[in-house]
């Protein structure tokens, strides 16, 4: 039988493939385990540094990744998440009058986006991001309003809490239900108002009901500028209930035993 | 002599470093025949042309000039400074089609296997260039596509099951001469393998160990509850499960399955008796995982790097 080590590269080939083999899968090893706990602080500062070096590399060829391979942990995060709009002239108070905003059909990737990008949303409801949420939702904004040509009045976020095992055996017809309403926290809401400059002007509305002005808004695409800029006016107001505190938003993440 | 006799002589007559050294230049280097990766490149490609696929019916509410995630936007929400894409380019709605449908092209060319090679890094590229300008969209599926892609086309993938090789053919070239062995061919495969290897093990410490910055990981995985929280999530499955909630055993068994599974995967694919079991392993719980999480795209993805670890007929592995 022909010996295969005869068709071997030569040794130099060979050596400068290996070193080259074992930049690589440093690189990538760097890159895919860097994000995973545990860790102490000094670990995730030497992770951090060591994803700066390599992410030139990692990034550019898409090894770096921040994706869910765990697909779930059970936290609050690990829930689904829904982004509702309402035309411009519909009543806030009427659930019926809220648009879901879909995009694909259940395993498609679309789908999949759709629903990554209301997680966004959410998880900057959750942490107070009101910056990142208005350039998120001047972008929706626009968006909507050049496929409909109706402008929107509101955006919000409801986080679709899970249902427990118990909920599933089932002491009542809502528990078994996971659309029933008791299961939708909502975790953002803002207003949106066309300025005259053509840009859309974002608010969040507060945990008290009321504006929360959100600052530095103007970053990013045609998102608005601080509140009450250009004049604008809530053609909303009084009508919109407040979201959820943080404490109860947590008390009820769906994944907790 | 066989190879293996060969090399186990080589590692008990000599020195340790010189059995390292032929185990390795083994491991890498020995030719082998790109049968496999040219069947690789038939599902990457088919996985390729879905991805581009679905971005047809909606590539303009996410990509267009009034889209939800204009180039603005995303490098406000996300400024990594070394992700590109040639989509930013193209914004106005015709460029947009027009790079999309070369995706299209280029993808059905891969799989068909016309111009494999060229074709198949210009589809790596494509994926790139859609993964880069929103990678915030982005899931589990396509760092695994951009894996298998990046490292194909390197090796000539159009040797076998392609156009290519029925031109070659047609036109008096023998195209038994393209099916020998060549280092490449290794190369490549050892590259997707060892690569694989190590997103399993991603994907089963993560599920034990919690992720970096998260700081409310309950140890679902360790208790055997993580399946029934993704079987909960009612607006991404596919199949309804939750009459599961009768039979916690099955859930228990099902979620360390899953880990053991990834964690064995990492470590013990490598072992020629145990290889065979976990490909196996693999071809049950993908499917059921595509169909519980709604992640379909990802489950095959996963299913068909399964390919690279295949035995082949010339007894490569």
């Amino acid at each position: 039988m022909q010996d295969p080590v005869n068709k071997l590269p030569s040794p130099a080939v060979r050596t400068t493939i290996s070193v080259v083999l074992f930049v690589h899968f440093f690189s990538v090893f760097v890159a895919i385990y860097g994000g995973i706990s545990p860790g102490r602080d000094g670990d995730q500062n030497l992770k951090e540094r060591l994803r700066g070096v390599v992410s030139p590399y990692s990034q550019a060829l898409n090894f770096e990744t921040t994706a869910r391979y765990y697909l779930t942990h059970a936290t609050a995060e690990d829930a689904e998440y829904r982004i509702e709009y309402l035309p411009e002239g519909a009543d806030a108070a009427d659930s019926r009058q809220w648009k879901i905003l879909t995009v694909g059909r259940p395993g498609t990737d679309s789908f999949h986006r759709q629903q990554r990008l209301a997680e966004i949303l959410g998880g900057f409801g959750d942490t107070q991001n009101d910056d990142g949420a208005a350039i998120l939702v001047a972008s929706l904004g626009d968006a909507l309003h050049a496929a409909s040509g109706t402008e929107v009045a509101q955006i919000r976020c409801f986080r679709h809490l899970l249902q427990d095992q118990q909920d599933v055996r089932g002491s009542s017809a809502e528990r078994r239900n996971p659309d029933d309403q008791s299961f939708f926290v909502e975790v953002y809401r803002a207003q949106l108002k066309r300025l005259r400059s053509g840009k859309l002007l974002v608010r969040r509305v507060g945990e008290a009901g009321q504006e929360a002005p959100v600052t530095g808004s103007d970053a990013g695409a045609g998102a608005g500028a601080g509140a009450g800029a250009d004049g604008a006016s809530d053609p909303t107001e009084g009508n919109i209930t407040p979201p959820p505190s943080a404490s109860e938003v947590d008390g009820r993440r769906g994944a907790s035993p | 002599m066989s190879q293996r006799e060969n090399v186990t002589t080589v590692s008990r007559t000599g020195t340790v470093g010189e059995g390292t050294d032929s185990g390795w230049d083994r491991f890498w280097f020995s030719p082998s025949k790109p049968r496999r990766l040219c069947q690789l490149r038939i599902a990457a490609g088919t996985l390729a042309l879905w991805f581009f696929l679905g971005h047809t019916f909606d590539l303009q509410d996410w990509f267009g000039p009034r889209g939800m995630l204009p180039t603005d936007t995303v490098k406000s929400l996300r400024p990594d400074p070394y992700r590109w894409s040639i989509l930013p380019l193209f914004q106005e709605s015709g460029g947009l089609w027009v790079v999309h449908g070369m995706a299209v092209f280029s993808a059905a060319c891969m799989v068909l296997g016309l111009f494999s090679r060229t074709t198949t890094m210009l589809t790596w590229l494509f994926v790139l260039s859609y993964v880069h300008r929103a990678p915030m969209l982005t899931g589990t599926f396509e760092p695994v596509l951009t894996l298998i892609l990046g490292y194909l086309w390197f090796a000539p993938v159009g040797n076998c099951y392609s156009v290519d090789r029925w031109w070659r053919a047609r036109r008096g070239r023998d195209p038994q001469r393209s099916d020998g062995g060549s280092t490449v061919c290794t190369l490549v495969c050892r590259l997707i393998q060892v690569h694989t290897a190590m997103l399993y093990g991603l994907m089963g410490l993560s599920k034990l160990g919690g992720v970096a910055g998260s700081t409310s990981y309950d140890g679902s995985w360790w208790r055997g509850e993580a399946v029934w929280w993704l079987i909960t999530r009612s607006e991404s499955r596919l199949i309804d499960l939750t009459m599961l909630h009768a039979y916690p055993l099955v859930v228990n068994v099902w979620t360390h399955a899953i880990v053991a599974f990834e964690l064995a995967f990492a470590v013990l694919i490598w072992n020629r008796r145990v290889r065979p079991l976990l490909l196996t392993a693999g071809c049950i719980l993908w499917p059921l995982t595509g169909l519980v999480t709604g992640s379909l795209s990802y489950a095959l993805a996963m299913l068909s790097l399964n390919l690279a670890f295949a035995r082949t007929d010339d007894g490569a592995e």
